[in-house]
């Protein structure tokens, strides 16, 4: 990050992850994130597996990386809470806190041990989110159903009212309705300055949330919206027989084009520029040579970052 | 770093939730007081002068050695399964603060059964002396001698193991470890040095004198002050968080 001349430093980023890795004894994890979190909300979508919890409880402070660095506000993720001031909300994906408390007693002690917390003035009440989030609130937390345990998780997250916000697959388990009113009641409560990650592994999602996209894949960063420009515009898929010439047929299309190979016989072609009949009879006349018989041949434009981000989490063939 | 206004406001709800919890209140105050109407009313305990102080005594100590120990590993270890420690972990609690908390919910925990004991040990005719003074502190030094088993156990095995193991050792302290039923010389002085029968040792002195402490006193101090260490010491080393 370039300092502007006559800073005297660089800027603070809420969340800053240089080269954070976190590689598990057994595989998988996550590894070389390079990502700086600005004051607004930022959607983790990936595949599951990709990695996406184990950065959201790296970041929370929850698992201790394996390299690189990890710090908000500056700060390393342990600081913060040795000084009292509750600085990251978290709604964690796993668990059932406190099974046996119903959900408004367990609001009630979050909001007394938050109470003095420095972040507080601007926290909601107990009784505003038991309303907001639809709360039941004289039933055990252990007879909660999926949708009203997430609510509740997000309930806790928010009531210390901290500048950090991280959501772990609110929307798990939710119907589209749930989904869509969850992320209502969230763009509604979260205040404007939060810096808010939400993950999903649900791509219709991102429509609610519109926010810089981040994809994962495989513990690395796949995709960053807010980073150079969008790759593909346009899409031609079709269906064929198996391990195609993909070199012969790139040769016969105009430069600038992507091609692979998504699951055994289903092919894509991206472009930026406008795939035409002529572009499309090109690639049928290449298939046509080679005597591969072609089915399904279908061109759509991509929809901006949803279906960049869809072609990419999908591409599991590609060599 | 430890906050006091955290550890208040966390003890509280500790010790909330478990007082709600049936069956602690079976494990901590039905059990304790059948046992010290049966020990009082028969003649399990021969040739003692005053068996109600010893039957108080013994009973205290099961319930200490009950919260202390066999509650505090089982809700401790189906916290963990429910993953209550992880949430804990995103609170502005500490480590220190969530175990610190814990153990003062259990120290409360049997101070809160003690009461119904005491009233049942007088109805039963105890008469106390000033060493019933030191009947909290007893309490204390006891849940502290047993806790850190309680968390090495929740934090290594799992939840319906630790059910099952929490429980089982409870009634192995009960009959063998010198509590209920006493010993042949030999046995009794390996069994002072585990912690059941030093916290007895240590609450018959409570309950049952002026709170004079002999050399025998302090050996029994000192040896649950010496497995309360040693526990402590193997949980922070192996307990796993989730």
């Amino acid at each position: 990050m370039p300092a502007e001349p006559g800073e005297p430093s660089e800027p603070v980023f809420p969340i800053s992850c240089v080269d954070l890795s976190l590689i598990y004894p057994g595989g998988g994890g996550i590894s070389g994130i390079n990502l700086d979190f600005g004051p607004a909300t930022t959607a983790i979508v990936g595949n599951n597996g990709a990695g996406k919890s184990t950065l959201l409880e790296t970041i929370a402070g929850l698992r201790t990386p394996t390299g690189g660095q990890i710090t908000l506000f500056g700060q390393n993720p342990g600081t913060w809470r040795s000084t009292g001031a509750h600085k990251v909300g978290v709604a964690l994906q796993s668990g059932r806190p406190y099974p046996s408390a119903t959900p408004q007693a367990l609001l009630n002690y979050l909001h007394e041990l938050y109470t003095s917390s420095p972040n507080r003035s601007g926290a909601p009440t107990v009784d505003f989110l038991v309303e907001a989030f639809a709360l039941t609130t004289r039933t055990s937390i252990k007879n909660l159903s999926g949708g009203e345990l997430q609510r509740l998780k997000c309930a806790a997250a928010l009531i210390a009212g901290a500048p950090i916000v991280i959501l772990d697959e609110p929307t798990a388990g939710l119907d589209p309705q749930g989904r869509r009113d969850l992320y209502e009641v969230l763009t509604i409560l979260v205040p404007a300055e939060s810096t808010v990650l939400v993950s999903t592994h649900i791509l219709e999602d991102l429509e609610s949330i519109n926010s810089r996209v981040i994809a994962l894949k495989d513990g690395a960063v796949a995709y960053d919206s807010s980073v150079g420009p969008r790759t593909s515009a346009f899409c031609l898929t079709f269906t064929s027989r198996p391990n195609l010439d993909l070199g012969g047929l790139y040769n016969a299309l105009p430069e600038g084009v992507g091609i692979s190979e998504k699951i055994n016989g289903q092919y894509s072609i991206t472009s930026q520029l406008h795939i035409d009949a002529a572009f499309i009879a090109t690639a049928m006349n290449f298939c046509a040579q080679i005597g591969a018989e072609v089915l399904d041949v279908q061109v759509r434009k991509l929809g901006g970052v949803i279906a960049e981000v869809e072609d990419l989490l999908l591409d599991r063939g590609e060599q | 770093m430890i906050s006091m206004r955290r550890l208040f406001i966390q003890t509280k709800w500790e010790f909330r939730l478990n007082a709600r919890n049936f069956e602690q209140a079976l494990l901590l105050i039905i059990i304790p007081v059948l046992i010290l109407f049966v020990l009082t009313n028969t003649t399990i305990i021969g040739g003692q002068s005053n068996p109600i102080s010893l039957g108080f005594a013994t009973v205290l100590t099961v319930s200490t050695f009950a919260a202390g120990f066999t509650s505090l590993a089982i809700a401790t270890a189906f916290e963990r399964r429910s993953d209550t420690l992880v949430f804990l972990g995103t609170t502005s609690l500490t480590r220190l603060e969530v175990v610190l908390a814990k153990s003062a919910g259990s120290f409360l925990l049997a101070l809160f059964a003690g009461t119904f004991t005491l009233v049942a040990a007088l109805l039963l005719g105890w008469i106390p002396a000033t060493g019933a003074l030191l009947i909290p502190i007893s309490i204390a030094l006891g849940v502290f001698s047993v806790s850190g088993f309680a968390y090495l156990l929740a934090g290594t095995v799992r939840a319906e193991a630790v059910l099952a193991i929490a429980n089982a050792v409870f009634l192995f302290v009960l009959m063998l470890g010198g509590v209920l039923f006493t010993f042949g010389t030999g046995t009794t002085h390996v069994l002072e040095f585990f912690p059941p029968l030093a916290l007895k040792q240590v609450m018959e002195a409570s309950v049952a004198t002026s709170g004079t402490a002999d050399a025998s006193i302090i050996s029994a101090v000192l040896v649950l002050i010496g497995w309360g260490v040693i526990g402590h010491v193997l949980a922070s080393r192996f307990f796993k968080w989730r």
